[in-house]
């Protein structure tokens, strides 16, 4: 198996201590923890957008810090935890990241076949303000989506979804892995959830290690 | 020109104490701000009043500058203290490097170019337009520091959730940049609309009622109003191209 990313004696304030894992490439891998374990801390080191106090991270055997930072979280790109929408319509949040990259945005109707896919019955016209906090966070899973990145992470993703909508959120996510080989990585403090990954990455007395 | 009594000028106060006691009876604050205000405009005109004599009179070129100098610092420790919250040290020197900056290049300018006076450093003119000049810019740097950082505060999801989906931070923070950009520069444009219709500006008016032509005057203001414009932008342009480092560190990260 090949490594996708290997950290190397991370650590975090008084929060994680040295800690070595290595997740891999083409697998499912879940991030289990207690609440405030270091979960959303470790997707964060994952695309740069926060540092670990001590240790490396390699991404494909590169030091992530060698790498240029912003193309590096356009291959690895964070779903948060909390979804954050920009004041418009859901159109415009599902295109903002595209339009970021300067991507290509798709039609429409293709937009639309998302929002069918994760179960939003409303019109791409939407405002933000009407959304519930599960279908902003589906909205904003699908904004990642639409990147096609090299890695997905998803913090939470399911958190603020019934159990229904969560196993087809899982399940959806688990079809693009094995369709297009993107590589998916999750957190959860849920045995369910994380019972359908490849590869459990469990955060205990402040220590990291991977069960492979 | 005939000048005011002092004995009258001390009525002018009726309308300071006229909005003390509405603000007390309203429970308005800053009551207390008024006629901290009121006091120390009223110390620090009449030293200025000395002090400047003292300049005019000296007619020293390293003084007059030493002097846009000092104005120049007692502009960025106002703007230090307007913003009413620690400024980091890359804001600081941000705000040093952009009101510094756009004022001087265009108060040369103004002064060599368009005013052209008959002794080059002549403190008549320097020290009055480097006045306007400062304080236009310095107020303007206020509002759009304070607009920013308002922004940040309230918009730190946005731009983290920008750099997730792979912005650079310029662009991360664009928007709000360019919101504070506007705050800023829009004081002097709407003065501009309103000069001569609506008001009177202050400098005209004086030397109105100190007895030059209004025509001689309106030229001045004319001048003075592109050079205030012309300052303020500049400095607010230096401000945004640089200020919006401060909110990220080398790697890149957002800083809250
Ligand atoms: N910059 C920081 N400085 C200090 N403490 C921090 C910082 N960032 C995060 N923490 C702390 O690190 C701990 C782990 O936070 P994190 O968000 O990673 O937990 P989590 O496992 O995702 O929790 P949850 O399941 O509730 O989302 C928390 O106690 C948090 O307060
Ligand atoms: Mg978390």
């Amino acid at each position: 198996m090949k490594p996708l990313f290997e950290c190397q004696s991370i650590t975090f304030l008084d929060i994680i201590k040295p800690s070595t894992l290595t997740i891999y490439d083409s697998l499912i891998t879940s991030i289990n923890g207690a609440s405030g374990s270091g979960k959303s801390t470790l997707l964060s080191f994952l695309n740069g957008t926060k540092s670990p106090s001590s240790g490396l991270i390699y991404y494909k055997g590169q030091d992530i810090l060698d790498i240029d930072i912003v193309k590096h979280r356009r291959n690895v790109v964070l779903v948060e935890q909390k979804p954050v929408l920009f004041p418009g319509t859901v159109y415009s949040n599902l295109i903002i990241g595209l339009q970021i990259q300067h991507k290509k945005i798709p039609p429409e109707n293709l937009l639309k076949n998302y929002l069918d896919d994760f179960h939003l019955s409303f019109s791409l016209q939407e405002s933000i303000y009407s959304l519930s906090g599960g279908e902003a966070q589906r909205v904003c899973i699908i904004r990642c989506l639409l990147l096609q990145p090299e890695v997905l992470l998803l913090d939470e993703p399911t958190s603020s979804l019934d159990e229904n909508t969560a196993d087809h959120v899982l399940h959806y996510l688990i079809q693009v892995h094995q369709r297009s080989s993107m590589n998916i990585i999750f957190s959860s403090h849920s045995e369910k959830l994380s019972s359908k990954a490849d590869n459990i990455i469990q955060i205990a007395e402040k220590r990291m290690g991977s069960s492979l | 020109m005939s000048d005011i009594a002092i004995t009258r000028l001390i009525f002018a106060y009726v309308f300071v104490w006229m909005l003390y006691l509405f603000m007390r009876n309203r429970k308005i604050q800053q009551d207390k701000l008024l006629l901290l205000a009121s006091f120390r405009m009223t110390i620090q005109l009449v030293l200025a009043g000395y002090v400047l004599g003292i300049i005019l009179q000296v007619d020293n070129p390293i003084i007059t500058i030493s002097t846009i100098f000092l104005m120049e610092i007692f502009a960025i420790l106002n703007i230090k203290k307007i913003a009413q919250q620690k400024l980091s040290l890359p804001i600081l020197k941000s705000v040093t490097l952009s009101l510094t900056t756009g004022t001087l290049l265009v108060l040369f300018f103004f002064l060599l170019v368009v005013v052209n006076p008959p002794s080059l450093f002549d403190p008549r003119y320097w020290i009055p337009l480097a006045g306007m000049i400062i304080g236009n810019a310095m107020t303007g740097i206020s509002i759009g520091l304070k607009t920013l950082l308002d922004n940040v505060e309230s918009k730190k999801d946005q731009i983290q959730t920008s750099l997730h989906l792979g912005a650079e931070p310029k662009d991360a923070i664009g928007d709000i940049l360019n919101k504070s950009f506007e705050a800023a520069i829009l004081p002097t444009l709407n003065s501009m609309l309103g000069m001569g219709i609506i008001f009177l500006p202050g400098m005209m008016s004086g030397q109105i009622i100190a007895g030059s032509s209004p025509i001689t005057a309106i030229r001045y203001q004319i001048g003075i109003m592109l050079g205030i414009t012309g300052s303020v932008s500049l400095s607010i342009f230096i401000f945004s191209s640089t200020v919006w480092r401060s909110f990220f560190n080398e790697k890149k990260q957002f800083i809250s």
